[in-house]
């Protein structure tokens, strides 16, 4: 299953376009080469793949996919992909926001999509900082983190997009670095498989800006702690806390175990990637509305 | 496009997409890529080389890629009982 | 049936099939009637989270191929300019039914006025050409949906249909034309490799290939060369400026439509649109009754506004006197065309109340005084 990057060129992407404007080394390219293979081992027909995406370096994505693309206006990616996919519920589609495009613009239109569990497949490249206008404060720069906008460090309290997926009802999240071009792939590749709103969030590096101002070295640097800041989630634990097992009888009584658990359990401060959640049973709106178009069509007859 | 050719892989570089970042060489798990004076890559050990393709993965530009001795298919279709799939 | 039912109604018989929107009054009905009728044609309505989501789900569902609309007031009128930019700037045929109410802000949120005739011309940023039609009737509400979508189409442009909340929830008779005449989307008559999705034509504009088809292109707000790609080239932007005007301006004839009244031996002109128009209709019987040749100028194509038409009356008429529902909007235009040849009044008011036949016809009589 390697495949060849000028294959991927040549296939998914719009050479005509290249280079892009991204900076040397940022993680931007390992995203789309992730998607374009993801694509590849679905093997989806390319014009009935959409990408949509906001505004950003990470929106820039989308000029450079060889798909049907769509470059909107900043953090309205969701509601332009609603829209398509609505009209076109047979298409894949994807969309492609920043950091400050899916939280902080776009928050409103993030939640909804979740909420409506629409099929879409939502890659959110998470570098802490808004690139494209040089590096000011975004929703998910770190306590302390310096940007141009804040140039002392960064003193609000940063968005945790994992549960605000899960209160919206995401039917799937997904965390990947940008280093990890492998599971990076496999879960994107997943995510396009889920039926209803998919979201996988990728840690990426902007050395140039948020990298320079934090002190925090190059790109491969950046790369690196990601390694050292993340850990793979263990999808056994993950299936057995889901469905713990049930040792008593089913109208014994409860004992409240609530307290004791954690104690003495180590507490892992690292990140974790890999999938997060998934809801099971879960049905794109898109699927669901045209079944109820079919079923009014069918009680007229 | 520089090829290099020595060992049994091959690691061709797209000059005209490189933007020197140095992932590749960073990524490498086996130091077969150098910088030159100007940072582009360059497979000094290609001998070492063992195909993992990290270089390749972790290029953000689709500049650099490795391609492995003709009959590739002849290695891959080896049958083996434990990894099978 | 009432203006509101009678621009959904448009909508449906135009081949509306898509239509995404947030509850305001007073367009409100206009949503509750098609989250009935859509589904009855196998069309999608879906009520989005604002009115800017809206704005931006018919523009991906146009992509997608539907003829697609979306229907709001003021505020919510305000919140979708962003994405009517978007519309424009990459040829996206779509239909905005804005029932306007006095604002600013929140405003007045169950009256009637005009106060959105600029806006509506020049709301998003940045030059554009843009078709905005104001109905002054509920028959008139009907067939200019119907046109708007054809138009949208036509010139791949969102097209405004501009009303205010008296023709919204009036009642009257209207008669329903069996099978409207509707333009549909042609599919690119070239191969995928040779289409331009934004060819610069004079006077044109390409086919628009739905996405799904193999016909894969980009679409971008920012300033395109004809393939759809971001550019900052001077000359290919020029370019895109001349192609934008001219598909819109070589069209006029087309485009434009009013109606005049008596106007052949009018001294004085009434230029009024919309729910002020049917007033300004009964204001110049009155006139005429008591003597005074008063005539009717009513543009169904306010923007772009009849400029020819208009600048022909300033030389024909004495006067000319434009009733509004807001502080004197296409007054401006009327003076700037009439260019001093006709002097030009205002009889205004924007407090939610319909200005009546009498305080028009007052104005008539007062200037016709001057005259005399
Ligand atoms: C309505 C609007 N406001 C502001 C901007 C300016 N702007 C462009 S990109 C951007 C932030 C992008 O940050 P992020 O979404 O994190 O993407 P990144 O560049 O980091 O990939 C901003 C504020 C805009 N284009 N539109
Ligand atoms: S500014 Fe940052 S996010 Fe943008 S391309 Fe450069 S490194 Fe990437
Ligand atoms: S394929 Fe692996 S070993 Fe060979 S050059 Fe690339 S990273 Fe190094
Ligand atoms: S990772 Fe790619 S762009 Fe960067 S130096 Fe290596 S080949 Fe060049
Ligand atoms: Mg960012």
């Amino acid at each position: 299953m390697k495949l060849q990057n000028s294959f991927i060129l040549r296939e998914y992407l719009r050479p005509q376009a290249f280079p892009t404007t991204w900076c040397p080394g940022c993680g931007l390219g390992i995203v789309m080469s992730s998607i374009a293979q993801a694509v590849h081992f679905r093997g989806l027909d390319k014009n009935n793949v959409a990408m949509v995406s906001g505004i950003g370096c990470t929106g820039r994505m989308s000029g450079y996919a060889d798909f049907n693309t769509l470059h909107t206006t900043h953090g309205r990616a969701p509601a332009f992909a609603t829209g398509l996919k609505m009209a076109r519920p047979d298409m894949s589609v994807i969309v492609v926001m920043g950091d400050g495009d899916s939280m902080s613009i776009g928050g409103n239109h993030l939640v909804h999509a979740m909420r409506r569990n629409i099929g879409l497949t939502a890659v959110v490249v998470n570098n802490a900082v808004y690139g494209l206008t040089g590096g000011q404060s975004s929703p998910t720069t770190p306590v302390g983190g310096r940007t141009s906008t804040a140039a002392s460090g960064s003193f609000e309290r940063p968005m945790n997009l994992e549960t605000l997926a899960r209160a919206a009802g995401a039917a799937f999240y997904a965390r990947a670095t940008v280093n990890q071009t492998a599971a990076l792939t496999r879960l994107i590749e997943r995510a396009m498989g889920v039926s209803g709103f998919a979201l996988v969030e990728v840690v990426s590096n902007c050395h140039v800006l948020y990298g320079r101002m934090n002190e925090l070295g190059d790109a491969s640097q950046m790369m690196k702690s990601m390694e050292e800041q993340t850990r793979r989630v263990n999808p056994v634990l993950l299936r057995r806390a889901a469905a713990p097992l049930r040792l008593t009888s089913a109208g014994s009584p409860a004992t409240p175990v609530s307290t004791a658990t954690a104690q003495g359990v180590h507490q892992d401060p690292r990140v974790p990637r890999g999938v997060i959640f998934e809801r099971h049973g879960s049905r794109d709106y898109s699927s669901r509305y045209y079944a109820m178009l079919e079923q009014k069509a069918r009680a007229r007859a | 496009m520089d090829i290099v050719a020595r060992g049994i892989y091959r690691i061709n570089l797209y000059r005209e997409l490189c933007k020197a970042c140095g992932l590749c060489i960073a990524w490498c798990p086996q130091q077969v890529l150098f910088p030159d004076a100007q940072g582009y890559p360059l497979a000094n050990a290609i001998e070492r080389c063992v195909n993992c393709k990290a270089c390749e993965r972790h290029c953000p530009d689709f500049a650099i890629e490795v391609i492995p001795p003709e009959p590739e298919s002849e290695i891959a279709d080896v049958p083996s009982l434990i990894h099978a799939r | 049936m009432h203006g509101n039912e009678a621009a959904a109604e448009g909508a449906i018989a135009a081949g509306c099939r898509f239509y995404a929107g947030y509850p305001i009054t007073p367009s409100t009905e206009i949503a509750e009637i098609l989250s009935g009728r859509l589904p009855e044609v196998g069309g999608v309505f879906i009520q989005m989270e604002d009115e800017i989501a809206s704005m931006a789900a018919i523009i991906g569902a146009s992509l997608g191929g539907l003829k697609s609309a979306t229907a709001t007031s003021g505020p919510g009128f305000s919140l979708m300019q962003e994405n009517l930019g978007f519309a424009v700037a990459s040829e996206i045929p779509c239909v905005v039914i804005n029932v306007q109410r006095v604002g600013p802000s929140t405003g007045l949120p169950t009256k009637a006025a005009q106060g959105d005739v600029m806006q509506a011309r020049w709301g998003t940023h940045g030059d554009h050409p843009i078709i905005v039609l104001v109905p002054s009737s509920v028959q008139e509400a009907y067939v200019l949906t119907v046109r708007a979508f054809n138009l949208a189409e036509k010139f791949r442009t969102p097209v405004i249909v501009l009303m205010d909340a008296i023709v919204a929830q009036l009642k009257e008779k209207v008669e329903l034309p069996d099978t409207p005449q509707v333009v549909n989307r042609p599919l690119p008559a070239e191969s995928p490799e040779a289409y331009k999705p934004f060819a610069f034509t004079e006077g044109g504009v390409a086919p628009l290939a739905p996405f799904g088809r193999e016909y894969r292109y980009h679409v971008t707000g920012l300033l395109h060369d004809e393939h759809g790609f971001p550019t900052e080239d001077a000359e290919v932007v020029s370019r895109w400026w001349r192609h934008m005007t001219s598909k819109i301006d070589a069209h006029l004839d087309e485009i434009l439509q009013w109606e005049e009244a008596l106007l052949d031996d009018a001294e004085i002109a009434l230029v009024a649109y919309g729910g002020t128009a049917r007033a300004a209709a009964h204001a110049v019987t009155l006139a005429r009754a008591q003597g005074t040749r008063a005539g009717l100028f009513k543009p169904l194509t306010i923007w772009p506004f009849p400029e020819k038409a208009m600048r022909e009356l300033a030389g024909r008429v004495e006067r000319i006197i434009v009733p509004e529902m807001n502080l004197g909007q296409i007054r401006l235009e009327v003076e700037r065309l009439a260019g001093g040849r006709a002097a030009v009044e205002g009889v205004n008011r924007a407090d939610g109340l319909a200005i009546t036949p009498e305080q028009i016809l007052a104005a008539i009589m007062k200037v016709s005084r001057l005259a005399a």
